[in-house]
């Protein structure tokens, strides 16, 4: 027994150090991780238990098993917002990221005043989403300054941008990418700022060039910063909700209606929490199989 | 003064019953709700104990409302204990954009709510589907309480054909009307009684000139909104989830489409998203004959007038369909008294004076506009007012609401909103929209 104790003493008074720094750190990670659990866990497993239930906030919630998700793919609105969002998504991320890249190159360069640039092309991203949505709306109007310029090059039928189902949701795409364009430049340009410097002089004696080396040294060595940008871009785009609500709110018909839209819209207007966490449910596990596709297919071209 | 006096009495009389009946033990002790003790059982035992109470017993009720509406409510239950002294009123303000979550949440958490106000009807229906609504028809009678000032609104919004609130305040949709375009094309003023057909017969009378310069005779629509509407309402038809109410609306549509295919308002393309919002601004230009609109677009007019804005204008009544009675809509708000109201009738008895003619003055006074009309009130309510000339109208007109007491009106609308606008556009015929429309309203409204 004695001996026990002591052997349990001296490994208690050799961790003690270790066990004062655990401590520490709990202490350090308690409020934060609290404020996850509560707000961020609880939640998110509190809904995936409502999607099997029809409730409509107040009383009894009845169980209804796998219905919601059902009757899902019976809703022709929940079809329509899916494939808008398809489409958003192919059309907003690969253009937004290729234009970053552009707009990276060239605020890479070493021109006088180029910090004002990238202020400029970073505004959009800090700038509220409602003012952004009022300025679009007024410049796509149909007798708005994007037509009437139109028109004076003998465009006799502008395209009607916000008020016909044919354009609305190319238009919202258009202002989603002049958005987020800047803000994928700037964490870019981060990129090409790490490349060092010697990987150019040594391609540029290796006979290399202009070309070459962009294909050869810089697209291999922002690989792991377009990635990034990738997966943030495609979850974000999964998620748009403000440009949505700012410019058209779904609208014309159901042209640009999304499914973040159709969530808000089923449980806020609606009050059917249960069919709203559904929809939230798969519109999680869409995001999930698309950002493993993309994890997975990094290995064949994203360099570390 | 004796009709207040039985309602006071009956009150303090339930008060007494209520405490009575908690110290004997609550018949109904395993259903803390209550929901199974008909409203009827308790107003007739109500002789009974007439007598046996009494006295000025301090009587609590808890009351419910949003945060805008805190500055009425409050002026409103002071006007009250004045006549009442031994009741306080615990008034209860929510921020608006959370009421109805935090109400939903205070109810299920079983709080103690006597009366409430909710902002429109399809959502008093939902609370009537939650079973948290006190029916209002026994009381009415039993205590004599007028309701005549706003009975069009009420039998609006019956739920199966039982009273459940009682409006506090509306709108007032009318016809307001550029004089200046009138006198342009010659057109005598609308003055009293016309019809839908009439209304867009004058439109095309003063649409004038073409491009830029082009005056349109009407303006009935606004994008983000579903004015277009208005013309289905004025003949009772509110409610889209009900077949020849739909019908009715889509006639409205097509009315409204007309109107733009004929040249005798814009194209519903061409006011599409935020441009299209301002209505005042557009009609301040002066290239518009008439607009139909609501109460609170005067003091918008008039405030731009005062501002140096050129506008010469009056309104008119809202025109009625061929064969119809006239009659004017109104989004009410209501107030009712809480299912589990530990004093019913002293909740109710507060209500209907915010509701009634003292309830309607104080209303009025603070630029309310009251769901209660009476000679009284439409004198008020003109006094003083100088613009425009035939203010009368808003408030003189038989008032019904456009909302229907239906939990699902929220969601039917929208998907008939989402649905017209391709109609508007242009897009989709009425066939396919009422196909659609109805398809949608199978798969999307809640059953």
């Amino acid at each position: 027994m004695d001996a026990a104790v002591q052997v349990k003493v001296k490994r208690r008074k050799l961790n003690s150090y270790k066990k004062a720094q655990r401590n520490t750190a709990i202490l350090f990670l308690i409020p934060n991780f609290l404020g996850f659990l509560i707000f961020i866990v609880y939640p998110v497993l509190k809904s995936l238990y409502i999607s099997f239930f029809n409730w409509d906030g107040l009383g009894n919630a009845e169980f209804i098993g796998i219905q919601n998700y059902v009757r899902l793919f019976q809703d022709s609105t929940f079809r329509i917002s899916f494939w808008n969002n398809i489409h958003y998504t192919l059309v907003t991320v690969p253009l937004s990221i290729f234009l970053g890249i552009l707009i990276a190159l060239l605020m890479n360069t070493k021109i006088k005043g180029i910090q004002v640039f990238r202020v400029i092309y970073f505004l959009p991203q800090i700038t509220s989403m409602v003012a952004i949505g009022i300025v679009w709306t007024t410049v796509l109007a149909n007798y708005g300054p994007v037509n009437q310029f139109l028109m004076t090059f003998g465009m006799e039928n502008p395209p009607q941008w916000l008020s016909s189902t044919q354009w609305a949701l190319i238009s919202v795409e258009i202002v989603s990418i002049w958005r987020s364009m800047g803000y994928n430049a700037v964490i870019l340009l981060a990129g090409l700022q790490g490349i060092n410097a010697e990987l150019y002089e040594a391609a540029k004696i290796d006979g290399a060039g202009v070309f070459k080396r962009f294909t050869k040294v810089t697209i291999p060595m922002l690989s792991p910063t377009i990635f990034l940008c990738l997966v943030m871009q495609m979850i974000g785009s999964f998620q748009v909700f403000d440009t949505i609500m700012a410019m058209t709110q779904g609208g014309p018909g159901r042209a640009t209606n999304v499914l973040t839209y159709y969530i808000y819209q089923r449980a806020f207007v609606d009050w059917r929490f249960g069919y709203a966490s559904a929809v939230a449910y798969v519109l999680f596990a869409i995001i999930l199989v698309f950002t493993l596709i993309q994890f997975i297919g990094q290995r064949k071209w994203v360099n570390y | 003064m004796r009709k207040k006096f039985a309602a006071k009495m009956t009150a303090l009389a339930m008060s007494g019953l209520l405490a009575v009946s908690a110290l004997a033990g609550c018949g109904n002790s395993g259903d803390p709700k209550g929901t199974t003790a008909a409203p009827g059982t308790q107003s007739g035992s109500q002789g009974e104990t007439k007598g046996q109470t009494g006295g000025d017993e301090e009587v609590t009720l808890n009351f419910y409302a949003w945060l805008d509406e805190e500055g009425i409510f409050t002026k409103l239950a002071e006007a009250y204990k004045k006549d009442h002294p031994n009741v306080t009123i615990n008034m209860n303000f929510v921020a608006s954009a959370d009421y109805e979550t935090k109400l939903i949440t205070a109810f299920s958490g079983g709080a103690d709510i006597d009366c409430f106000a909710v902002a429109s009807p399809p959502s008093l229906a939902s609370y009537v589907a939650k079973n948290q609504v006190y029916e209002l028809d026994e009381l009415i009678s039993s205590t004599k309480t007028d309701i005549s000032g706003s009975q069009a609104t009420i039998d609006a919004t019956k739920i199966d054909g039982k009273i459940y609130s009682l409006p506090y305040k509306t709108s007032s949709w009318f016809v307001v009307y550029n004089k200046d375009v009138f006198d342009a094309a010659g057109v005598p003023y609308p003055d009293g009684d016309w019809t839908w057909e009439e209304y867009a017969e004058i439109a095309g009378k003063l649409t004038q000139g073409e491009g830029a310069d082009k005056v349109y005779g009407s303006l009935n629509f606004q994008p983000t909104s579903m004015w277009w509407r208005v013309p289905a309402n004025t003949k009772g038809a509110i409610n889209p989830l009900e077949e020849d109410q739909l019908d009715a609306w889509l006639d409205a549509a097509e009315f409204c489409k007309k109107l733009s295919d004929d040249g005798y308002q814009p194209p519903y393309a061409d006011r599409a998203g935020e441009a299209g919002a301002d209505y005042t601004g557009a009609f301040l230009t002066g290239k518009y004959g008439m607009m139909y609109n609501g109460d609170w677009v005067i003091e918008m007019l008039n405030s731009a007038i005062a501002d140096g804005e050129k506008c010469n204008y009056d309104i008119a009544p809202i025109p009625h369909w061929e064969g119809e009675k006239p009659m004017t809509v109104g989004a009410p708000a209501t107030l009712q008294v809480a299912k589990n109201a530990k004093n019913p009738e002293a909740a109710f008895d507060f209500i209907s004076f915010c509701t009634g003619a003292e309830g309607a003055k104080i209303l009025l006074e603070n630029d309310y506009f009251p769901a209660w009309t009476s000679d009284a009130i439409v004198k008020e309510y003109c006094e003083g007012k100088t613009a425009p000339e035939h203010i009368e109208y808003v408030v003189n007109q038989t008032n019904s609401s456009q909302v229907p007491c239906d939990p699902n009106y929220n969601t039917a609308s929208n998907v008939v909103k989402e649905e017209v606008s391709l109609l508007l556009l242009g897009e989709q015929d009425r066939e396919t929209t009422k196909k659609t429309i109805t398809d949608r309203l199978a798969s999307e409204v809640a059953q």
